[in-house]
């Protein structure tokens, strides 16, 4: 094979297999490339992996009138036609399309649809919900739009996304060959769930994403193939949440606390808690720990900040009773004194721990937080401490993003130098805010002062 | 059919023989096709006409590991460490050496390591500047000044919020 040291690394490689590698990257990454030699300059229109989002076009800034934004939008929609009338190729892994007003072309839509079917698409995905819709808010917006009649009879799709576009899930039995389905910005009841699936029987991953109406979820289903299940920001009459049958190995879940009860999930690898939609510091501590407990096979945790907070709230306040299997802790913190005795928790409960990620951000602080016992923040950290075993034993790497240098965060991280006794690496991603920055690089500088527990400890800065 | 017990011998482009267990050599499809052609011969010799030894040896570490993984996380957790081994691969391997083994699996149809070459390779475009793109694949611009403005203007709404590397 031809191994010259010429300088141009895709000389010798064909057009069909830069075409394929074009096709890994992001839609607007392919046609980001058609600039950079004249080969170049139209491979991109003959990706595969097709991601048509009408964001890239319509500016949404305060000063945009509505007509400036319908003159984005058409040119969007007219680039998109331009696109598939030229477009070359037999197959087509994935068409993903964007777009707010989809009423505005009704023509072009039917033409995706048609386009999509005759490239034997594998995965399709329609979102028709605006970006000006706020996540949180309570008001719901009914879908503008429904999935045509005779996409039914397409049988490819291995995924497929819905957001703002109504369907009649009696149909989706056509679909049996789906893998990954995701549906946003719709109402749905908990028989639409089990029908769907029911219909699609070997469906691996199921997302929502701010569906509304359901009475609680429930998914009781023996030798269900479900592997994965995302719950983000969704309304629930009831937060209570049934699963029996699926082994999940992953389970997502952001919203309102609520009432759990997993069969046996004793596969779970990874799992995502995410409480911020909670706004006062309520008696739920509880139920959290109970959803802690049946967690127990999980390897990567990630918690939120008011998880953190009401934790400590429930049965015990130092830990579970049955510790954990987790070897990758993520904490979406503000490393807040609220959150102190909950991260202690955490650190109990993981007697395994490898790996802890810091993930610094603004939280949910509860006003009227109550810790389990009173403490003074500054030396909670320093004073009558009960280390951790993960602390001496297990934890090797620290990685701590959003860094400030706050005397919070600074009291944390000592922690872990301290008395870290076989911990490897400290990665400290320093936040980038211009001239503040030098400011914050001098107060990490203090940590490479401290007296390290582990003789192989490398602390960086990036 | 061969066993999984049984041996295979791959031949590098310059000659040089490796013996490999069946059950790794079955990843690469050409493999697989050739062995099925000529089925109940004892000869058990491969030729793979244009790939050199570096890469056969490449090929054959990522499948052994795989098989390997594979075998050992039956039960759960074998993506996760697969992963992790695909991180380590890919470090020892320059860009010259991406390329020459893109060529390879793609001739030799491996699917597994052919995604992991080519989301290596389009990991060094996406979110990087066309500078940095160009420089690190010694891409030779042959646009006139005015022609690339043109261009970037026509597709401007792609480069907008590029963070340059």
């Amino acid at each position: 094979m031809d191994m010259d040291n010429n300088v141009d690394m895709f000389r010798t490689l064909s057009d069909p297999l830069l075409i394929i590698i074009l096709s890994f990257l992001p839609f607007h990454e392919a046609v980001r490339t058609c600039v950079l030699s004249k080969r170049w300059s139209h491979l991109w229109r003959e990706t595969t992996n097709l991601d048509f989002n009408e964001n890239f076009f319509v500016k949404r800034g305060a000063n945009e009138a509505e007509e400036v934004e319908k003159l984005q939008r058409n040119g969007f929609i007219s680039f998109v036609r331009q696109f598939i009338v030229n477009y070359p190729q037999k197959g087509i892994q994935r068409f993903n399309l964007a777009c707010s007003k989809p009423n505005d072309f009704p023509e072009d839509m039917q033409n995706f649809f048609s386009f999509s079917i005759s490239r034997n698409v594998r995965e399709f995905g329609l979102d028709f919900s605006c970006p000006t819709w706020r996540e949180h808010a309570l008001d719901n917006h009914d879908p503008v739009f429904e999935l045509p009649l005779h996409f039914y009879e397409y049988k490819n799709l291995k995924s497929l996304t819905l957001f703002s576009c109504s369907f009649d899930m009696h149909k989706f039995a056509n679909f049996n060959v789906l893998k990954r389905l995701s549906l946003g910005w719709i109402q749905l009841s908990v028989d639409s769930i089990k029908v769907l699936l029911k219909s699609c029987p070997i469906l691996e991953t199921l997302s929502l994403k701010k569906c509304w109406k359901m009475e609680h979820f429930e998914i009781c289903l023996p030798n269900s193939n479900l592997k994965e299940l995302v719950l983000e920001k969704c309304e629930f009459v009831q937060h209570w949440f049934l699963f029996d049958g699926p082994n999940f190995r992953v389970f997502k879940y952001s919203g309102k606390v609520g009432y759990f009860h997993m069969e046996n999930q004793s596969d779970m690898v990874e799992a995502d808690l995410d409480f911020s939609a909670e706004t006062e510091f309520g008696e739920v501590g509880t139920l959290l720990y109970d959803l802690l407990q049946e967690l127990y096979a999980v390897q990567v945790l990630t918690v939120c900040s008011v998880f953190l907070q009401l934790i400590p709230s429930g049965e015990e306040p130092f830990g579970l009773q049955s510790p954990l299997n987790v070897r990758h802790l993520n904490l979406k913190s503000a490393l807040h004194p609220n959150e102190y005795w909950g991260i202690k928790f955490m650190l109990k409960s993981c007697p395994l721990l490898e790996k802890l990620t810091i993930h610094i951000g603004p939280a949910n602080i509860f006003s009227d937080y109550e810790p389990p016992y009173d403490f003074n923040p500054r030396d909670f950290w320093s004073k009558y401490l009960i280390v951790e075993s993960c602390i001496t034993r297990t934890l090797k790497v620290v990685e701590v993003k959003g860094f400030k240098g706050t005397r919070n965060e600074l009291y944390v991280i000592a922690y872990m130098i301290q008395l870290g006794q076989v911990m490897e690496q400290l990665k400290i991603y320093i936040v980038n805010d211009g001239e503040i920055t030098t400011e914050y690089i001098q107060r990490a500088q203090v940590l490479l002062q401290l007296r390290k527990a582990s003789e192989n400890l490398r602390i960086s800065f990036c | 059919m061969a066993s999984t017990d049984d041996k295979v011998i791959l031949k590098s482009s310059e000659g040089e023989c490796f013996e490999v267990d069946m059950a790794v050599a079955s990843h690469l499809q050409i493999v697989k096709s050739v062995l099925e052609d000529c089925e109940g011969s004892s000869d058990k010799v491969v030729s793979l006409f244009i790939v050199e030894a570096k890469y056969v040896a490449m090929i054959i570490e990522y499948y052994k590991n795989y098989v390997e993984l594979k075998e050992k996380h039956e039960e759960g957790g074998f993506e996760e460490k697969l992963k992790e081994f695909e991180k380590q691969f890919l470090e020892q391997i320059d860009k010259k050496e991406l390329k020459g083994l893109v060529m390879a699996v793609n001739y030799l149809n491996a699917p597994a390591l052919f995604d992991v070459v080519c989301t290596a390779i389009a990991k060094h475009i996406e979110n990087k500047s066309v500078e940095y793109v160009r420089e690190y694949f010694g891409i030779v611009n042959d646009f006139t000044a005015e022609e690339e403005a043109q261009i970037r203007e026509e597709h401007r709404w792609a480069y907008d919020g590029v963070n340059d590397d």
